[in-house]
């Protein structure tokens, strides 16, 4: 089992009134040679 | 809305697509480029090995010619292509590489004196004459008889797509970036330009263009492992399908790269094999001299990757999480080499792997790398089907790859093509009129309008679209992929069929305005579904093994029957292609032999007019110099 990673992301959208800039978790497991790339394709 | 008027919409920003408006504009018209990402972000910029263009400066090379360089394109393509295009594309290469020099690319140049370079393992040594010192050299690629790529280190789309970038910013050429074209505006009969999106804002706006021209590169993300870009998913080719009108070529013809890295599928340049290096496999033995004791690692692309994933299925593979994978060890090349001639390989190496090239075998297995086919045009790059509408590079089917491309010829492919088709765009352009019917733009617009607000709305369901995206590039890996057969491609278009009803009902989870990437991929996944089942309808009806094709079933190939086009295009409510066929090609200045490399049963072609020409066919023999050497295609 590799190690738990876990993803702060900020999160805000400036063109929705909506939105509030925020900070999101998220956690994954890593496995040999994850980069950025793959980690953000498997938390979309 | 806002409406943007220009002579030229060129929807591609990528090598392709710049060329075609560099002409445009240095003839005097009025030119957009359209782009998902920043231009020089397009994926042109990926390329690393070089271009093909016949010089035969660097001594390896000497002797060659274009009438060399068109036999080697007309086999690679595995008698696939339209040879007049082949003939024209080889006969203009040099002169666009020399266009390129002048506008400032800093080619490799001959260096006087001897050097060692190594083939299959082996170091060989070869001397450059001081008479040609500073000309721009060239390097192996497969499927040549010459050395013949030319290049800048193994940056070569790179500097290309930044130096012609620069010509575009010079003759005040618009880039719109970050905007999407998502439909043609047509009544059928002529193309008026094209309804878009804005990534940033999320709206849509208005091209009207006297011509229009698709540049939008290929349809890798099809697939689930592919070297291409994100943003390689075919818009071309579904702005086609969807106008009911303009057929795209050949779609079955797609490339497999044999070096994808694992687990990425980043691309690791074919150039580290025409440099010398060798692959291996679980016991850190090399095979290729096995399969192909010729050419060995430097057989064709489509050949490698065939027994590459023969011997993985032979259990021969490495294993790891990520599934099987083989070596490529160019660890003999030594430190100076990697580190310069193969500098982005070893950056990409170090940064995406972990891996140092100079001490460490590197993980690769074949991935999806070309897209042969495209939106069909003819010679003058001119698409079937609509009056005003143009098409040139990875996404157009011009056709001088066929069924199988060279590495090399598809950097050649954008420049060459683009300097071509972008004077034909000039001529057609010279005194054009035309008159927009804004009821007609209105409709398009409205179109677009209703299936967006289906879309967040979800009044067709709530299937979530990466759901389908992921089914659609599973079916296309397991069932349309290297080796091919009647039972898996059946089960791949049935399958895709429910995957396609599955689109319609697409809806989104999230309907933010603004950047929403979800409602980007939820307007075009219909397009997509329906592309793959394209390739793999085509894919099902080919019934035999040409080029990159290869039909387990079929294996040899068919002249007889198949010296053809596939032209598939779409009616709205179908849930399948219609394919119609037509010669591949109108001259047969080569008549259909052996590749000399990869599987050789063929059905010979009964026509008198492709092999009647026995003159003609000494002719090609005679341009294939008997002693060189041939080497396998590259990226
Ligand atoms: C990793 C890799 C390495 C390669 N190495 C070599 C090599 O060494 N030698 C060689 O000859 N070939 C190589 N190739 C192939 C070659 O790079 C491509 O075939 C070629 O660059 C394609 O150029 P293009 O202009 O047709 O398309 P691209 O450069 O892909 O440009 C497409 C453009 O269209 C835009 N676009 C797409 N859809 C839309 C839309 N709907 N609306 C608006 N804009 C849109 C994109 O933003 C982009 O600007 C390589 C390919 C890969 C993947």
């Amino acid at each position: 089992m590799g190690r738990q990673l876990k993803f702060n992301i900020f999160r805000y959208n400036p063109e929705d009134p909506k939105s509030v800039p925020h900070m999101e978790s998220f956690d994954l497991e890593e496995t040999d040679a994850l980069t950025l790339y793959i980690a953000l394709n498997r938390l979309r | 809305m806002d409406t943007f008027y220009t002579d030229l919409l060129c929807i591609g920003a990528g090598l392709a697509g710049e060329r075609v408006a560099v002409e445009a504009a240095s003839r005097g018209f009025d030119s957009i480029c359209l782009s998902i990402v920043p231009p020089r972000r397009s994926h042109s910029s990926a390329a690393q090995g070089g271009m093909q263009a016949a010089l035969g400066n660097a001594c390896m090379g000497e002797g060659d010619c274009p009438d060399v360089h068109f036999a080697d394109t007309v086999k690679g393509s595995d008698w696939g292509c339209d040879q007049e295009v082949a003939r024209m594309f080889a006969e203009t290469a040099p002169v666009a590489v020399r266009e390129m020099a002048h506008w400032g690319i800093p080619w490799n140049r001959v260096v006087p004196g001897s050097g060692t370079f190594y083939k299959g393992g082996k170091e060989y040594q070869k001397i450059e004459k001081k008479e040609r010192e500073g000309r721009i050299t060239a390097r192996d690629f497969g499927g040549t008889a010459k050395w013949r790529t030319c290049y800048t280190s193994d940056g070569t789309g790179h500097t290309l797509l930044f130096t012609m970038d620069n010509q575009v910013v010079k003759l005040g050429v618009k880039v719109h970036d970050r905007v999407e074209a998502v439909s043609l505006i047509h009544d059928d009969q002529r193309c008026y330009g094209a309804v878009a999106r804005c990534l940033k804002t999320g709206k849509l706006r208005v091209y009207l263009a006297k011509a229009t021209l698709i540049a939008t590169g290929g349809y890798g993300r099809l697939y689930r492992e592919t070297t291409n870009a994100v943003i390689c998913d075919g818009s071309g080719a579904i702005l086609a399908l969807k106008t009911g009108v303009v057929p795209v070529g050949n779609p079955e013809a797609v490339q497999f790269h044999p070096t994808g890295i694992v687990p990425t599928s980043i691309l690791v340049t074919e150039g580290c094999r025409g440099d010398g290096g060798t692959l291996k496999d679980v016991d850190g033995k090399r095979f290729m001299d096995i399969y192909e004791p010729d050419k060995q690692e430097l057989a064709s692309r489509d050949v490698v990757s065939r027994w590459m994933t023969h011997h993985i299925r032979e259990g021969k593979g490495v294993k790891s999480p990520y599934g099987d994978h083989l070596w490529l060890d160019i660890r003999h090349l030594g430190e100076k080499h990697i580190k310069t001639k193969l500098r982005e390989v070893d950056e990409i190496c170090r940064e995406f792997l972990g891996v140092d090239p100079v001490t460490q075998m590197i993980p690769v297995r074949p991935a999806q790398h070309y897209s042969m086919g495209g939106v069909r045009t003819n010679k003058d790059g001119a698409c079937y089907g609509l009056d005003g509408l143009f098409s040139a590079g990875e996404g157009a089917c011009w056709d001088m790859h066929g069924l199988n491309r060279l590495g090399g010829n598809s950097l050649a492919e954008t420049i060459v093509a683009g300097r071509i088709v972008g004077q034909k765009v000039a001529d057609y352009l010279d005194g054009c009129e035309v008159t927009f019917n804004t009821q007609l733009v209105t409709d398009f617009v409205k179109r677009e309008e209703e299936v967006i607000s289906r879309l967040i709305q979800g009044k067709d369901g709530r299937e979530n679209v990466y759901d389908v995206r992921n089914a659609m590039q599973d079916v296309m890996m397991d069932y349309v992929g290297i080796f091919r057969n009647a039972t898996d491609l059946r089960q791949a278009v049935v399958k895709l069929q429910e995957i396609h009803e599955r689109a319609q009902k697409v809806g989104l989870r999230t309907s933010s305005p603004g950047a929403n990437p979800e409602l980007g991929m939820a307007m075009r996944v219909k397009g997509m579904v329906r592309l793959a089942l394209c390739v793999a309808y085509a894919a099902e009806q080919r019934t035999e093994s040409r080029g990159a094709h290869a039909r387990e079933d079929y294996p040899e190939r068919n002249d007889r029957d198949w010296l053809t086009r596939t032209l598939a295009t779409w009616k709205e409510g179908d849930d399948l292609p219609t394919l119609n066929y037509e010669p591949n090609s109108q001259v047969w200045e080569i008549p259909p032999g052996q590749r000399g490399y990869g599987v050789s049963k063929i059905i010979p072609s009964e026509d008198p007019s492709v092999v009647g020409n026995v003159e003609a066919s000494k002719a090609g023999e005679a341009c294939q110099p008997q002693d060189a050497p041939e080497t396998p295609e590259t990226n």
